[in-house]
């Protein structure tokens, strides 16, 4: 996921803000992470470059 | 596991469950084709996918939001006439976003996001346009369906350009499954224009263009396969109805509305 496209991201529960927290990232994206909705808390995992934006029902 | 929930499971777990590769394979998922599919059938295919990144993508600019991207056939295609946008890919499958990724390598502005498209992780009117092709059809219920609607214009700009496909109730062969063989043809799989129409307008579009696909005088390969080789060896009816899905309905739009898919374009007001 590029740095910058965090920009256009909202939870999907609640269309709050999110924030970073990287675990792994090169020099073109992040590669591991996490984004952690402000307003419900609700947090949702990037794995290998792409954030799973599910809703936390429809997770495995 | 039961009700809407579970249907979009299942949904999932089959997109999730794909396991071969290759790019014509990759065709094949888009479409849910046998692996005998002869390549008569897939050239018709790609002709049809084409004709449908067209309508979906020309004109595209700015940020562009493919909701149900599946394994990237539209991006694929799309960025053969254009680069002038910026992509973003949403799906519910892994799987499926994996192989996007994966095939769109070295295409400068793809992104990709895991999620489901009647709960969007976007802020609002952040997208030019929206396309959804062979999505509504497959949701579990008609409020899915309008949750969907109702996302798709929230994420778009005033003024921005959406573009659906839905399945046409009223068309020869729904009709003819639904009279003669019985079945259940039903929303949101499948509706008919002024249904769609009314949909849409309710979400906050304006109806600006269709353009049908389909007209067999029996749909297509997949359903009919086992006989095919008896009752159509030479693909006549795929022959009659890429002529007139690609020559006549173009330049008749009342034709278009006859089509078994319809994709349709509007904007949001």
């Amino acid at each position: 996921m590029k740095r910058d496209l965090l920009d256009i991201l909202a939870c999907p529960m609640c269309k709050g803000d999110l924030t970073l927290e990287v675990f792994e990232e090169d020099e073109r994206e992040i590669i591991a992470g996490k984004l952690c909705c402000k307003n419900c808390e609700e947090c949702y995992s990037i794995e290998e470059g792409i954030p799973n934006m599910l809703p936390p029902d429809l997770r495995d | 596991m039961g009700g809407v929930e579970g249907l979009y499971k299942d949904e999932r777990s089959f997109w999730e469950d794909l396991r071969k590769d290759g790019d014509e394979v990759e065709l094949k998922y888009a479409r849910d084709l046998p692996d005998d599919t002869p390549d008569f059938i897939l050239r018709t295919l790609i002709s049809f996918e084409d004709d449908v990144t067209r309508f979906c993508f020309d004109g595209a600019r700015g940020r562009v939001l493919d909701a149900g991207c599946g394994n990237g056939n539209l991006l694929i295609r799309s960025r053969r006439d254009s680069s002038g946008f910026t992509y973003v890919g949403l799906d519910f499958s892994r799987n499926m976003l994996d192989r996007a990724a994966a095939r769109s390598k070295g295409l400068d502005g793809a992104y990709f996001y895991q999620g489901c498209v009647n709960k969007l992780p976007f802020k609002s009117e952040i997208f030019d346009r929206v396309v959804s092709s062979g999505v509504l059809t497959c949701l579990s219920s008609v409020e899915d369906a309008r949750g969907a609607l109702s996302e798709y214009n929230r994420v778009l700009e005033t003024q921005g350009v959406l573009v659906v496909d839905f399945f046409n109730r009223a068309s020869h062969f729904t009709r003819l499954r639904e009279r003669v063989l019985g079945e259940r043809i039903a929303p949101p799989e499948y509706t008919t224009h002024d249904e769609f129409k009314s949909d849409l307008e309710s979400a906050g579009f304006e109806v600006l263009e269709c353009r049908g696909f389909d007209y067999k005088p029996y749909q297509g390969y997949l359903f009919m396969s086992r006989w095919r080789h008896i009752i159509d060896p030479a693909f006549v009816q795929e022959r009659i109805s890429r002529i007139i899905e690609s020559k006549v309905a173009p330049k008749v739009p009342s034709v278009n509305l006859l089509g078994y898919r319809i994709y349709v374009k509007c904007r949001k007001l």
